[in-house]
């Protein structure tokens, strides 16, 4: 019964991720002069809210409950305006299964992202950014809809959101984006191959330029 | 040699008519139910107990399943047990292959070490009672090498606490006692105990197919697709008696 139809490999995921790196680096900036900074790099401390991976006629729904999450990046300037980065990110938190007002844990279910964004800067506070990536999920495998999805299969995900530096002592920021990954687990009709998503709220701070 | 589930409550004569009938009024209740959209398919045969409404006299279906995301505790008694055989090593056995057949967990089975601790009792008809069954909740003679007895409280809205005959309350909700003289041997126990566990996790009716655990006879070790089926049909309907 466990099958898959997702066609996001992990080599179509990270074509798309090093398309958003090529897309905002290089031309416009580059005609205009603007010079790339060394890298830096980045921690997150975030806290996650998922959507629910599945939800069945009966009203039941299976989701990730809050998670915490930490990520790491590698990020480019360029120029006053623009910015790219390469980001890890990874989660672990409970399921928790619902239904007719009960509620149990079934479990845990992780999650790990590797991906690129590009970013854009407004003055030294804002700054809004938006990136892709390939996304790996999994949880207790007896557990629908892990169960019916292979492990180890990559899904895409893409994720928009903003930051704002806290501090000017320090390179601070408050970060919030929300993420959706393609998961077919999220149609209970067709737990294994039906298309859907699973949307994430991350919010928390960064630490880095 | 069958293994058989009952529901009994006190009104004798209801019961045998409902009894009787079961099997038809289940089984239609079973496919026209919305909770069969998702990975919640239909029963493939008759999930729920039927019985008469004592208010109206109507046939009404009984179905039942433990809280959902619930430890059910069992006790094994191991009183009269036949040499060679291990009756708790038989409920495990029997909980773990239903286990698979639940996509969410919805209950698991661990065995507990005192009749005070259970919900449901399971043991040899030989042993010494440890349930002080209510008069009409007791079980009929049948010709089967297990009964699994659960008993509808009085509104039919939940299930009968069966007392301690040690004078405790408890909190036992199902009793199984297997027939040892009907018993061919240690493995045939394992299959009666794995079917006798179908009943108590929420299946009260009946497979018409030998292929299916829950056949009256079980000549499976294993449920079948069928079985996983019908079980979570009976762990989600919308309709089940909660104890």
């Amino acid at each position: 019964m466990a099958r898959s139809t997702r066609p996001a490999s992990l080599g179509a995921a990270v074509s798309l991720a090093a398309a958003v790196v090529v897309a905002a680096a290089p031309s416009p900036l580059a005609a205009q002069g603007v010079e790339w900074t060394a890298p830096s790099v980045r921690v997150e401390l975030l806290a996650v809210g998922a959507g629910a991976f599945l939800t069945d006629g009966n009203g039941l729904e299976v989701r990730a409950g809050v998670a915490p999450a930490i990520g790491v990046a590698t990020a480019w300037r360029a120029g006053h305006h623009y910015g790219v980065e390469l980001f890890a990110r990874g989660s672990n938190g409970g399921v928790d299964v619902s239904q007719d007002g009960a509620h149990w844990s079934a479990g845990h279910t992780r999650q790990v992202d590797f991906g690129a964004a590009m970013e854009r800067r407004f003055g030294d506070v804002f700054g809004v950014r938006a990136g892709l990536a390939a996304t790996w999920i999994s949880g207790p495998a007896d557990v629908a809809p892990f169960r019916f999805m292979k492990s180890g299969t990559p899904h895409l995900s893409g994720e928009a959101g903003g930051s704002v530096r806290l501090t000017r002592r320090l390179p601070i920021h408050g970060v919030i984006a929300m993420q959706g990954v393609s998961y077919g687990g999220a149609s209970a009709t067709d737990p294994a191959g039906g298309r859907g998503s699973v949307m994430r709220l991350l919010g928390g701070v960064r630490y880095g330029r | 040699m069958a293994a058989d589930s009952r529901r009994l409550r006190l009104a004798p004569r209801a019961l045998l008519r409902a009894l009787s009938i079961a099997a038809l009024v289940a089984s239609a209740a079973s496919c026209d139910s919305p909770s069969t959209n998702g990975p919640l398919p239909v029963a493939d045969y008759p999930v729920g107990l039927s019985y008469h409404d004592p208010a109206t006299g109507d046939l009404r279906v009984f179905l039942y399943h433990w809280p959902l995301g619930s430890v059910v505790r069992v006790y094994a008694d191991p009183a009269a047990q036949p040499a060679g055989w291990d009756l708790a090593a038989a409920v495990v056995d029997g909980g773990r292959r239903w286990e698979p057949e639940m996509y969410y967990r919805e209950a698991s089975l661990r065995l507990v070490s005192s009749p005070a601790d259970a919900d449901v009792i399971v043991h040899f008809d030989a042993a010494p009672p440890l349930l002080d069954i209510p008069a009409g909740c007791d079980v009929p003679f049948i010709q089967a090498a297990a009964v699994t007895l659960l008993c509808a409280n009085e509104r039919f809205d939940g299930l009968a606490t069966l007392p301690l005959a040690n004078g405790g309350a408890g909190h036992v909700k199902m009793d199984v006692t297997v027939v040892a003289t009907r018993v061919a041997d240690a493995a045939q126990l394992r299959r009666v105990v794995a079917h006798e566990i179908g009943h108590v996790l929420g299946i009260g009716g009946h497979s018409g197919n030998p292929a299916d655990l829950m056949y009256p006879a079980p000549e499976v070790d294993s449920p079948s697709e069928a079985d996983g089926r019908s079980l979570r049909y009976a762990l989600h309907a919308p309709d089940a008696v909660v104890p």
